[in-house]
């Protein structure tokens, strides 16, 4: 006797419920506090440019998806969160078509060029920043001053971002209490000044394990030990370790954009030699390199080694291989 | 010791209240397989042929294969092919009882009972089945070398080995199943007369009985299972350290050659508390092996009932015996929710390989999509046996079954951890299963 009213199917029978679009929203809800510090620094103009990036790269999304169909798909969130993170990398300043073009060419080249989420070999986001900072450097890289809405006053040790101004003189960063970066009261691109914001969102990101430590701490902590050792041979020259480690991208990218999904590397020890990558190629970049911030070049570079360092296998649970 | 990576599941099932086994009434057929991974016995019984319960009806004849006894009494009825649990048509012995409980004993001969050998002959032809899957029969795995016989040592070197670690397993093989922790607390005084039989049968240097950390106990279990000379290792919580291919590692701190291979090969023997208690009720009193519990689990009433039935019980019979049966299953499924197989029907005999059965209504059906990878490592981060199932499921998806293979297919143990992990859905183990029958079927081939 059939019963046709029993489902058949392999094991195992129960699932987690966890999905891609509930990572994704945990993770784009880490960006609140991020925003928060953008909106207390730089004003309405951040959650304007928040919407125009996370709006038009869920636009582009749902366009893909009618016309190809999936792998796009607009509900499980990876838009939107694309979107979001390209809006954190963005100044205010820049005109409201920088937004829509960067979102524009994040989702379409960045990622459905490449076979969609996964599949990409370099992070959406960054390849989207890096066609705008090469065809629109001067836009790019014009930088509001951080006007806090309330609690801080204005920095009056600023009127550049650090990097910029430890590419001046260095003589200027010295004096900055690290407490001014940390908080980041600092002229910059939106969502990457605040410390504190990152941290707090990043922490959010570990409890609920989206990321493991290996990659932001590894990131992190070689960038700190590389700058520490050239502090050491020339103080006069390079700049002090934890300068680095406050300033510029180097916290968003360690915990938001070096861990993206797809474009990194998935064992414990390839994401420890991926951080370890990004850390000392952002402080080559920064120090000897024509580019001011070396974060996103730091991480592009080291997406591209991600299959390389995916061949460092966890060892197998048996003698014989 | 030695962690494994795995996965805590909270919440399925974690405190099991003392309920016992509602023993039902022998059923008015029975099913017995005669064939099982180890292999096959030979029927010994014909068709019209009187038997009673106890009494051979399969055996095999170099005496590997632990026998196969009727489990009622009354009229062999055909010797057929039937589905088995695992999907498959085993040849099968049909019985139709004539509702007799009486079970013949095995010969118990007096006071030379107490050697080994004899103890061990007995427990070979008690006709004990193990839920785990083992290499080697349990009367092999557990004789000490002394007692080995000497035509399997060229094939199995690894008997030759004393045995260090005597492990007797009351954890779970799975998160959501109950049958051990259960048995523990019902049938406690023939675990601990297993013990000593055990002992003296492995001359094991360690004993140890594995439950959980905060498992619910008999009162004073402690100190009876080490007046007896064994201990209580509490481990984690973690699926699957109750799994052979968990706890030899977590024991003994040695990896297994091979996820097949048996814990011979580190010096340990392994067996589960169900399996100890039929250990002791052969050698005990002389009670054959034929008697199965079975856990009744359906997760949506938050229901769970142990029976014990006679083995070859049909589940269609067992069910027609229950007063609260599951109404209109969605999906059911023999062997619980992480190794076990949906069934398409329900003339599905219990045997002793079958711990559990559950019922899950429409509303807990998983449902796997045909989603790209991406590459996200929640597999990788608790993938047991230290392999990369979301790179495996890609190859064996796009048919590099090769690659596959040399990334470590053949180590994959099928828990389901990746499955029930991925945020994608994938049917992880599904493409794995198909990549290892490509390959086997390959090797076959040449």
């Amino acid at each position: 006797m059939k019963h046709p009213e029993l489902t058949v199917s392999v094991s195992p029978h129960i699932h987690s419920g966890y999905t891609v679009a509930r990572m994704m929203y945990e993770n784009a809800g880490a960006l609140i506090p991020v925003a928060l510090a953008g909106w207390f620094f730089f004003g309405w103009p951040a959650l304007k440019i928040l919407a125009l990036s996370a709006g038009t790269a869920l636009l582009v999304e749902w366009g893909w998806e009618k016309l190809f169909g999936p792998p796009a798909n607009i509900r499980d969130g990876s838009a939107l969160l694309t979107g979001l993170l390209l809006g954190c990398i963005l100044t205010t300043e820049v005109p409201w078509w920088i937004p829509i073009l960067g979102s524009l060419v994040a989702i379409t080249v960045g990622r459905h060029a490449f076979g969609g989420m996964g599949n990409h070999p370099f992070s959406s986001v960054l390849v989207g920043w890096a066609f705008l900072e090469i065809s629109y450097k001067e836009i790019l890289e014009t930088y509001p001053l951080a006007e806090p809405r309330f609690l801080l006053e204005a920095s009056e040790f600023f009127s550049d971002p650090p990097l910029i101004a430890m590419k001046d003189d260095l003589e200027s960063i010295l004096e900055v209490p690290w407490s001014e970066l940390f908080f980041g009261n600092v002229p910059g691109t939106l969502g990457t000044v605040c410390v504190l914001a990152i941290l707090l969102g990043g922490a959010y990101l570990l409890y609920r394990r989206i990321i493991t430590w290996h990659i932001p701490l590894s990131f992190i902590f070689s960038a700190w030990l590389f700058a520490l050792i050239m502090w050491q041979v020339d103080p006069e020259v390079y700049a002090p370790p934890t300068f680095h480690i406050l300033s510029g991208w180097m916290m968003f990218g360690a915990f938001f954009l070096a861990t993206e999904k797809g474009t990194a590397p998935v064992t414990p020890l390839g994401m420890i030699f991926y951080g370890i990558g990004c850390g000392v190629l952002t402080i080559i970049i920064r120090t000897w390199g024509i580019y001011t911030e070396g974060v996103p070049f730091a991480i592009l570079l080291m997406n591209g080694a991600t299959p390389l360092l995916d061949r460092i296998k966890p060892g197998t649970a048996g003698r014989s291989r | 010791m030695k962690t494994i990576r795995g996965l805590r599941v909270p919440g399925l099932q974690d405190d099991v209240s003392p309920a016992g086994f509602r023993h039902l009434p022998v059923p008015e057929r029975v099913v017995l397989p005669l064939e099982f991974s180890l292999g096959k016995v030979n029927p010994v019984v014909e068709p019209g042929q009187q038997i009673r319960a106890g009494e051979y009806v399969g055996r095999d004849e170099n005496q590997m294969i632990p026998p196969v006894r009727a489990s009622v009494s009354g009229v062999v009825t055909e010797i057929t092919p039937w589905p088995s649990a695992d999907g498959q048509k085993l040849l099968s012995v049909v019985i139709e009882a004539n509702g007799d409980e009486e079970v013949v004993r095995l010969p118990l001969n007096g006071n030379g009972e107490s050697k080994p050998e004899s103890l061990l002959r007995r427990i070979a032809e008690a006709g004990i089945r193990e839920v785990d899957a083992y290499a080697w029969p349990l009367a092999v795995r557990l004789a000490q070398p002394s007692l080995t016989p000497p035509i399997l040592l060229p094939f199995a070197p690894a008997l030759r080995k004393p045995v260090r670690y005597l492990i007797i397993n009351g954890m779970d093989r799975q998160p959501g199943v109950s049958v051990r922790r259960n048995a523990i607390l019902a049938e406690e005084k023939e675990l601990l007369e297993s013990v000593p039989l055990l002992k003296q049968i492995t001359a094991a240097e360690t004993t140890l009985i594995t439950i959980y950390k905060d498992q619910k106990l008999p009162a004073d279990f402690e100190r009876k299972v080490s007046s007896l000379g064994a201990e209580l290792l509490k481990c984690p919580r973690t699926y699957p350290l109750a799994l052979k291919q968990g706890l030899i590692p977590y024991v003994t701190g040695e990896k297994l050659p091979g996820p097949n291979d048996d814990a011979r090969s580190v010096g340990a023997v392994m067996l589960d508390v169900t399996t100890a208690q039929r250990i002791a009720a052969a050698c005990k009193e002389g009670y054959p092996a034929v008697e199965t519990s079975v856990e009744i689990i359906e997760p949506a009433r938050g229901a769970t009932t142990h029976v014990k039935v006679r083995e070859g019980t049909l589940l269609e019979d067992l069910l027609a015996q229950l007063p609260d049966r599951p109404q209109n299953p969605a999906k059911t499924i023999i062997g619980g929710p992480f190794l076990g197989y949906a069934q398409y029907q329900f003339r599905i005999p219990l045997t002793q390989q079958t711990d559990s059965v559950v019922f899950q209504s429409k509303d807990e059906l998983t449902h796997f999509v045909n989603a790209p990878c991406m590459n996200c490592g929640f597999c990788v981060r608790h993938c047991p046996m230290g392999l990369m199932p979301g790179d495996l499921s890609r190859l064996c998806e796009y048919g590099h079954f090769e690659a596959a293979e040399k990334a470590g297919l053949f180590h994959c143990i099928e828990c389901g951890i990746c499955s029930y992990v991925c945020p994608a859905q994938r049917p992880m183990v599904q493409l794995l299963r198909f990549g290892k029958s490509e390959m086997l079927a390959v090797q076959e081939a040449s």
